[in-house]
């Protein structure tokens, strides 16, 4: 590897973000935030300082984060086909609605199964047992009866872009003063009656439909991502936006479940959570000058064990060892790159 | 045949008429470089998992068969026990 290009950081070294503006100011603070970098730093500081600042990242990613992207990727591949041109194994233009719908569902699920050669979920680490729910058997089932469950019949379309392309696979970034920036990346931006809409994927193996689907949905509010979705779009794209849809799937062994539901911010909501943003800020200016960022024990179970629970509960003077040994340095995340 | 019988009866067979999914064709078409997949075989893999989906909307929709009770015994009212027919006296 060049060494003038090495993403390796260590304590104290500065990462390379490549070709891509550093997120970090002349001192070293971050100035462009994103759902992600925000919600590591409320979360707990310690893991903010690890893996934003110094970039260790889990030598073996999360399959939940695999399987999103895939199902991502695939649905927002179907629309980016259904709404372009195509054309017949003769060549001819492809005009016929459900044609394209068929063609479409086609080239997503063929980019889907390239896309996931080799991914299996691992073990339960409980367990030891094979997870059997997000495998990628059920990754190409869920894609199939997504498309058949919304398909060419969805209320919610995705609006076309000055260039004519759908607006899908959006990244943004704005200022928000203070010498602060916002980015993001949004799935869609839909027309869904006479308002328009952030529509946002998620897979989860929660319940998303009936009674039970309230205590799914009301994760989003508050929420990090979704207050930055409702902020930024309509500042970035210049449209008004009138929420976010949150477009769930549930992957269960035997069949998936798709629900949706609204989430929306008042201004006075969003006024709070800029507030919010300010004050993170300063905090992470304070941990930086003195050099000490906090671990948040409280945090350390959350989600199912934080990933550097392993090492924060070593002593000190050992963690770089095993940092070194059981974590990465590949890939800095950068909320300046688009995805 | 009783009411509950025949309802119970009439869900099997209309469970049974469903198209069956065959998971190992599917597993030999995953199992294959999916970059040489043709257009046929994601056809094939795309018209199972639909098959898959419409079985699970039949058999969410279909309503459980009410169980059926045991033959009921015949419940005799207090006060016309008689002690001798049950072999006590």
């Amino acid at each position: 590897m060049d060494s003038t290009h090495t993403n390796y950081a260590v304590v104290g070294e500065k990462v390379d973000y490549g070709a891509w503006p550093s997120p970090l100011d002349d001192t070293g603070v971050q100035y462009a935030w994103d759902s992600v970098s925000l919600g590591l730093l409320k979360t707990c500081p310690r893991k903010y300082q690890l893996t934003i600042l110094q970039n260790w990242q889990p030598k073996r990613r999360s399959h939940h984060l695999d399987f999103g992207i895939y199902y991502h990727s695939a649905i927002e591949f179907y629309l980016k086909v259904r709404v372009g041109e195509q054309y017949d194994t003769d060549g001819v233009l492809v005009e016929d609605r459900q044609a394209k719908h068929e063609l479409a569902v086609r080239q997503a699920i063929r980019k889907a199964l390239i896309d996931s050669v080799g991914y299996e979920p691992g073990p339960d680490a409980r367990t030891g047992k094979p997870k059997t729910d997000k495998t990628r058997y059920n990754l190409i089932r869920s894609l199939v009866w997504y498309f058949e469950h919304y398909g060419l019949s969805d209320p919610c379309t995705p609006i076309l872009l000055a260039n004519g392309k759908p607006a899908v696979e959006l990244s943004f970034r704005f200022d928000i003063g203070n010498d602060l920036m916002l980015a993001g990346h949004l799935d869609q931006i839909v027309q869904f009656g006479d308002d328009r809409y952030v529509l946002d994927h998620k897979t989860t193996s929660s319940t998303v439909t009936g009674a039970s689907a309230a205590y799914f949905f009301k994760n989003f509010n508050p929420d990090n991502q979704m207050s930055l979705y409702s902020l930024g779009s309509s500042i970035a794209f210049q449209t008004p936006i009138r929420g976010v849809i949150v477009d769930a799937a549930q992957i269960a062994v035997g069949f998936t479940a798709f629900g949706r539901d609204l989430t929306h911010r008042s201004p006075r909501q969003l006024a709070e959570f800029l507030e919010g943003v300010y004050s993170y800020r300063r905090m992470a200016e304070a941990f930086q000058r003195s050099g000490f960022w906090p671990m948040n024990e409280s945090a350390c179970g959350n989600y199912g064990g934080c990933a550097f629970r392993g090492i924060c509960s070593k002593d000190p003077t050992v963690r770089e060892r095993f940092l070194r040994t059981e974590f990465t340095q590949e890939k800095p995340w950068n909320p300046l790159e688009p995805r | 045949m009783t009411s509950d019988q025949t309802d119970v009866e009439a869900q099997s067979e209309e469970l049974a008429n469903l198209a069956q999914v065959d998971p190992r064709l599917i597993q030999e078409l995953f199992d294959k470089d999916p970059l040489a997949l043709t257009d046929q075989d994601l056809d094939v893999i795309i018209a199972e998992f639909r098959k898959d989906r419409a079985n699970y909307i039949q058999e969410s929709s279909t309503p459980k068969a009410k169980k059926t009770s045991a033959k009921k015994e015949a419940v005799i009212p207090l006060g016309q026990i008689d002690l001798a027919d049950l072999g006590l006296i």
